[in-house]
This record gives structure tokens, sequence and C-alpha cells, in this order.
């Protein structure tokens, strides 16, 4: 056995390559994939063994071209250049290399070792696409392997090159890209010129690439030379000559030559077959005759949104009521099993109560991500930005903001993290300030259960006006806040490119749905455990608490008096929900109540509304497991009155409850959120802002629905 | 003769005769193959002059009106 020797190999490609899809191949791992532009912003690495030799893959961003204008762009050029991996793994679209080549051509010109996937090899031959390997191996001077990495064909060749490249220690073939001839000797000058400077001690390949990069006007290499004056100098004097002799700038000049050479490239080694190509179906360009349809694109979109809540609600019902017997089962066994005590109480009206009430979402939970993992895969949702881009940009939002938006439908958190896409910092942060009012998922449970109770059959539809007032209040907060605080955004173009439509797979829909389904349970055993019990110990102590009245004796009076026996029940059952009244007020939870609910008082929030909303403040899910608690001792709780939905309906109001719902889909998101807000805009100030913007919109605009509602049915108006 | 890109109509395809934005629009609009020489056919747009759609160098690629008025074809 040789010793153990490991080595780094890069993915590197254009955005929707396959990067990811290729490195779960690879690995035979899982790890979410996504099929719009940029969705690995993070980079990403697994390590696996193969053949004696530890390999670990690193997923870098998806990216055109080496210029380092993005973030994505100086994150992978940064990468390759400090972190210096033992090889790169150029992957490309084999159905599209004239694209794709481009920044073949610049990783070339990089001279880092590196093995060609080309990846799409079944799209690429569906398009009548056919190359010469040895041709292209002999022009980019490192081995080609085409690939399939949807069913792993051509990976195992792959990893075979990969180990047989690092044993043999890759050896650089140096490939230039030949210039214009004005271009050519600017580039010598200038390589000659950093020689000098570096005193020869620097591969003509290196020299050659850094004259390349000075020239192109690259910030980061021109930062890093600064201190050579004379260079600079130089430098600055070649490009002005340069643009003077051929009004053209030096950057646009070095691509025209790159794409020149990826035009040779491909006469040389690739053909076109005629008869497949002009003979097969586009089935992208069939869906996009309609999904993009001038006048139906935008209504098909809404229509397919709408389909997503409504799926949502009533496929969710069926597993939903499952869960609910199977934890209505499992309280009436214990309730029977057990001899009354604290503990019995703590079980039953606490944990189970929380707990089962909240998991009981689960399933719709799973069907939004669904939705949501469906739409990136297939493609779909980088049409919805392009179809939204105008109204958005009305409201100061760029198109790319709907893809964290419906990202937020179900979680905030990587919503927020998905603002990265956006290139211009005062959209990005406008992006992100407006997207805790999208309604997360955790929010979802709360509007089931209120638009269930109190919506009946048109619950679903409900459900759809719950998230386009989620999405409406979003883009007026963000027009206010771009015509006020945040002046001089929604100026950055709009650049998009969309995938064809591809069929999502199965490994990438289930791990997207898996991952966030074991998220919300993590929730469950966490925080929503330890929310019940807090609740339930505040609920039940102090256990004896001093009366205003002797309730006992004025029962055993009653019993004893010569009343009827209906009426003796009656006086009873009202004393009995008097003592039940006076003691909750009297433990802690009720002194907290009465603390708090005044705040409440404009929207008519009761005590336990209140209670619930302060509670949402860790998690919104919280706020459903609060009521469940707060129920599961109520006193009410009798054959007739068994499910949160009648205690809801019972206790409030329709324009309490719509007002409830404003409130909580707008009030300050959770912990984590907030966290994460703070992490990407780095600034207390931002993240200052958005809690107390959010906190008095929501009671504004909950406070406006009460009182509007109030003189509806109030009959002041109408 | 040359046009603005965006004052094409949909289905027609156009050479591209120059690019007359500059900087950083310009180099991206370069990495997606927007250059001098590039062919580019006209694919969707969507109501209220929102971003249309484009074939550049085999893929699909959508801008607003505002980046296409500074593409010259012909
Ligand atoms: N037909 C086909 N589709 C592929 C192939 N490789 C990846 N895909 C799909 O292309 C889309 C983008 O893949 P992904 O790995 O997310 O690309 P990335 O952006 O480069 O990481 C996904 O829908 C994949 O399922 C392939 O070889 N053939
Ligand atoms: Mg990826």
């Amino acid at each position: 056995m040789e010793p153990q020797k490991k080595i780094r190999v890069a993915l590197v490609g254009n955005p929707n390559t396959g990067r990811t899809t290729l490195l779960n191949k690879l690995t035979k791992g899982k790890q979410s994939t996504g099929n719009y532009p940029r969705v690995t912003v993070s980079v990403q690495s697994r390590e696996i063994e193969y053949q004696g030799m530890a390999i670990e893959f690193v997923d870098l961003p998806g990216i055109y071209s080496l210029s380092s204008r993005t973030d994505e762009e100086l994150l992978s050029r940064e990468y390759i250049h400090n972190q210096q991996p033992d090889m790169i793994v150029n992957v490309l679209d084999m159905g599209n290399l004239e694209r794709n080549l481009l920044l073949t051509s610049q990783l070339i010109e990089m001279g880092v070792p590196r093995i060609f996937a080309f990846n799409m090899k079944d799209e690429a031959k569906a398009k009548g696409v056919e190359i010469d390997v040895e041709k292209f191996e002999e022009i980019l001077g490192a081995p080609v392997v085409a690939t399939n990495a949807r069913n792993g064909e051509g990976v195992i060749e792959l990893l075979n090159e990969i180990v047989a490249c690092a044993r043999r220690d890759c050896q650089r073939n140096p490939i230039v890209i030949p210039y214009d001839d004005h271009l050519e000797q600017s580039i010598e000058r200038t390589a000659e010129h950093i020689e000098m400077l570096h005193h020869h001690d620097i591969s003509s390949e290196q020299s050659r690439w850094l004259a390349i990069k000075l020239l192109e006007g690259d910030e980061t290499v021109l930062r890093q030379e600064r201190d050579h004056q004379p260079l600079m100098v130089a430098v600055n004097h070649e490009r002005e000559v340069l643009e003077k002799k051929h009004g053209e700038t030096a950057d646009m000049m070095l691509d025209s030559g790159r794409y020149a050479f990826v035009f040779g490239l491909l006469e040389g080694a690739s053909r076109l077959d005629v008869d497949v190509a002009i003979n097969r179906i586009d089935t992208t360009r069939v869906l996009d005759a309609l999904l993009l349809h001038r006048w139906l694109g935008l209504p098909i979109f809404l229509l397919i949104m709408w389909v997503m809540f409504e799926t949502t609600f009533t496929i969710g019902a069926y597993p939903m009521d499952w869960i609910d017997a199977g934890v209505m089962f499992l309280s009436a066994t214990l309730d029977n099993a057990m001899s009354p005590s604290l503990f019995k109480d703590l079980l039953i009206n606490g944990i189970i109560a929380g707990v089962g009430g909240t998991i009981i979402f689960l399933p719709n939970i799973v069907i939004l991500f669904f939705f949501i993992a469906l739409f990136n895969d297939t493609g779909y949702m980088t049409r919805g930005a392009v179809l939204v881009d105008r109204i958005m940009h009305t409201f100061g939002l760029h198109g790319k903001a709907f893809i964290p938006m419906v990202t937020g439908f179900g979680c905030n958190v990587p919503a927020i993290m998905a603002t990265r896409t956006i290139d211009n910092p005062k959209d990005r942060l406008v992006a992100i300030l407006v997207n805790p009012f999208i309604s997360c998922s955790a929010r979802l449970p709360v509007f089931i259960l209120f638009t269930g109770a109190f919506f009946g059959e048109h619950a679903g539809t409900a459900l759809f006006g719950v998230y386009m007032v989620s999405i409406l209040i979003a883009l007026v907060t963000a027009l206010i806040l771009s015509k006020t605080v945040i002046r001089g955004a929604n100026t950055s173009p709009f650049i998009m490119e969309l995938a064809p439509y591809r069929y999502p797979t199965w490994v990438s829909m289930t791990s997207h749905m898996w991952n966030n389904a074991s998220e919300f349970l993590k929730k469950v055993g966490g925080v929503i455990v330890a929310g019940s019990i807090i609740i339930w110990f505040l609920q039940s102590f102090p256990q004896q608490v001093p009366l205003s009245r002797d309730f006992d004796t004025e029962i055993a009076m009653i019993q004893t008096s010569q009343a009827t026996e209906a009426e003796q029940e009656e006086a009873i059952t009202k004393l009995e929900h008097l003592r039940q009244l006076e003691t909750q007020q009297k433990r802690y939870l009720g002194q907290i109540g009465a603390v708090i609910q005044p705040i409440f008082a404009p929207m008519n929030f009761d005590v336990n509304a209140s209670i619930a909303l302060i509670t949402g403040l860790v998690a919104k899910e919280v706020v459903v497991a609060t009521f469940g608690v707060l129920y599961s001792h109520g006193e009410e709780v009798d054959e007739e009155s068994g499910g949160l939905r009648e205690s809801i309906t019972s206790s409030m109001s329709m324009v309490t409850a719509i007002a409830f719902m404003f409130f909580t889909l707008i009030y300050v998101p959770c912990i984590a959120t907030i966290g994460v807000l703070y992490r990407e805009t780095k600034s207390l100030n931002w993240t200052a802002f958005s809690i107390v913007l959010s906190f008095s919109l929501a009671y504004f605009l909950a406070a406006s629905v009460s009182f509007i509602g109030g003189l509806i049915t109030g009959g002041g108006v109408i | 003769m040359s046009a603005a890109l965006s004052s094409l109509t949909q289905g027609t395809t156009g050479q591209i005769v120059g690019v007359t934005c500059q900087g950083e629009l310009k180099q991206r609009l370069a990495s997606l193959g927007f250059m001098q020489g590039a062919k580019v056919t006209v694919g969707h747009s969507t109501i209220m002059n929102g971003p249309r759609t484009y074939t550049i160098r085999g893929s699909q690629v959508s801008l607003r009106g505002k980046e296409a008025a500074s593409i010259m074809v012909e």
C-alpha cells in the first residue's frame, strides 16, 4: 500500500451545469440541488476515499466568468488562487458548450491543473451535439470525460481520471490562448515588466495571467499590485492606447479573443447533427410558449400559486386528521392509565397538548416545501422572477428578490441568505428587510388553525388570501423603503439566465423535503416542548391561590338548598366557572397576561391570545402550541368541544381573528430570523429597525382591522 | 443599419454590432455572450414592458428593456 495522500478537487462551472448533482454522484451522498442559477452561494465540500486516495470535493458557486465582479466570481477565484486546490474539475453543459467554454478559456489561462467533465451528455445527444473527445483533450490540454450526473454515467471514469492525474502529478499543459496582435504585444510587454519585478522568479504562465488581468482592469489584481507605481502607469498607458486604436476596451478585446478561441475549438472538435436538431421537440420551448406567454403567463403563475396553497390545505388535511386522532388516542390512553398527579397533568395538558397541537401541521409544511422544491428543480422559479419583475420593479424590488420571497414561504432564514444573489447592496437590503413579512411555514399552523376555524370550506382560498396580503405588505413596505430610507435602490440591472426545464430528481426533492421536515421536528422536540412546559408551569402555579370567596362552602350550601336539581346544577356550574377563572387570573400566567393584555386592548385580544403572541417571539409555531396548552386547561373542555378550532371560535369573533392573523403575520420575526438578519446586514441599526418596523406595522394594521371590522359588524357603517 | 435590441420584435434574429453600456454591466453581458458578432433571437416578452427573453449562444437569458436598449444589432 502506498501512503495515504489527500487531494482537494474543486468543481467549477457555469450555474446549472450539474455540479451539485455531480458532487452527489461522486460522493454518493445527499445535498440540496436547485435548478436556478446560483443556488450554491456558500462553498460546500465532501470527502471520499477512492483507490486508497482521500479526495475532498469542493462545490464552488456557479459563475460565468472569472472577472471578479460578483460575489460568486470573487469567491471562486479567490478559492482557486489562495486555497490552491490540487485540481479543478471544470463542469460544462455539453449541450451549451459555446457559452460554457468562455469560463474554460479563462481557467486555462489561470493555469490550474484541470479535468473537464462534459456533463448533460444525454441532453447534448438529444440536441444533436456530437463531440470529438480526443480533439478537445488535445486543444484544452487536459482529460475530457463525458458524464451524465443524473444517472451516474461517466462518473467512475471521472474518478479514475482524477486519481490518475493526481498520481502522475498532473503536469500543467500550458495552453496559450492567442489574441489580436496589438493586444498580444501589450500582454508581452506587461508580462515582461512583471517578470522583472519578480526577479524572474515567476512562471511565464503566471506572469501572462497577471498581465492579462491587469489589462482587463481586474480590480482585485490591480489592488494587489498598486504599490508598483511604474507597472501601474505602464498598464494604464497600454489600455489607453489599445482603446484608442481599436475603439474597444481591453477587457472586451480579451473576451472577443476568448470567444474566437472557443469558436475555433468548436469548429474543429464538435458537430451538430442537423437531422436530430431539426426533428427534436424542444420541451422548454413548448412550455415557455405557454408559461411565459405575454398575457397568460401571469394568470397561470397566480393559478399555480393558488393551487399550491389550496393543496397545502386540502391534501394536508388528511394526514393531519390521522395525526390528530393519534394524539387524541395517546392522550386518552394516558388519561385512563395514570392516576391523577401533577406529572400526569404536565404530560397530558402540557407536553402532549403543546406538541400535539403543533406536530399535526407537519404534513402542511412538507407539502409546501414540496412545491418550493418543485419550482426550484424544474426551473419554473426563474420564470416566476421574469414574470413578476415588472411588478416588483414598480415596488422598488429587484425581480431576483422573487426567489427569496418564495423561499420565504418556507422559512425566512434561508430566504434572507438567498438575497445574496442580488448584486446591488441597496437592492439587497430592501429585499432583506421585507422578507420577514413573507409568511413562513412556521406561521402556517396559525393560519391553518384560524382559517379552518373561521372560513370553513373556503379555508384554502382564505389561506391564499393570507399569503397575498403577506406579499402585498412586503411590496408596499419595499416601495416605501426605497423611496425614503434606502434611496438609490432599484437601479441594478435584471440579467437572468433561464435554464431549460428539467425533471426534478427524486434525491433532490426528497432531501429538500426531509431536511425541512426534520428541522421542524427538531423545533418541536426542542423549543416547542420547552415552551409547552413553561406555559404549563406558569398556568399551573402557584397551585393554591387565595380566592376572594369560599367556593367550596357556597357549592355545599347550594347542594343542600331547596332548589330543583336543574337549578342546583346550573348554579354550581356557574360557580365552578368563576372559580376556574379567578384561579387562572391569580396564577403566574394570569398575572403576566393581566400586565400585557392591555397592550393588545385595541385589537380585542383576550389574555390567551396576548400570551400566545408573546410566546411566539421565540418561534411562531409556539403560538399554536400555547393555544393548545391554554385550552387544554380550559374550563369548557367537555365532549362537544374537542379540538382547538372550537375553543378558538368560541373565544373570539371573526374580526378579532382576522386582526390576530394580521398581527401574527407581521410582528417581529422569530429569533432565528433576527439572527440571520443581523448576520447578513452586519448592522445592529438595520436589525433594530426591522424589529421596530414589524412590531409597529403589526400593531397598526391589526388595530385598523379591528376598528374597521368593528364598524362594519357593529352596524355603524352598513 | 443598426437598431437597439429592445426595438426588435418577437421572433426576429439579429447580429450584435456593439454594446454601448460601460464597465461592469458590459462585462456581465459579455460573460453571458452578448458581444459583438454574436447572434441573438428575441423570445418572449412580458406585459407592461417587463423583461424579455433572448436566445444567445445556445442559452435563454432575460433582460429588461433598459439593458437591451444598450445592445445594438443589425
Ligand atoms: N439531463 C440531465 N440533467 C442533469 C444532469 N446533471 C444535472 N442535471 C440537472 O440539472 C439541474 C441543475 O443541476 P445542479 O446540480 O443543481 O447544478 P449546479 O447549479 O451546477 O450545481 C438539476 O435539475 C439536475 O437534476 C445531466 O447530466 N443530465
Ligand atoms: Mg449547485
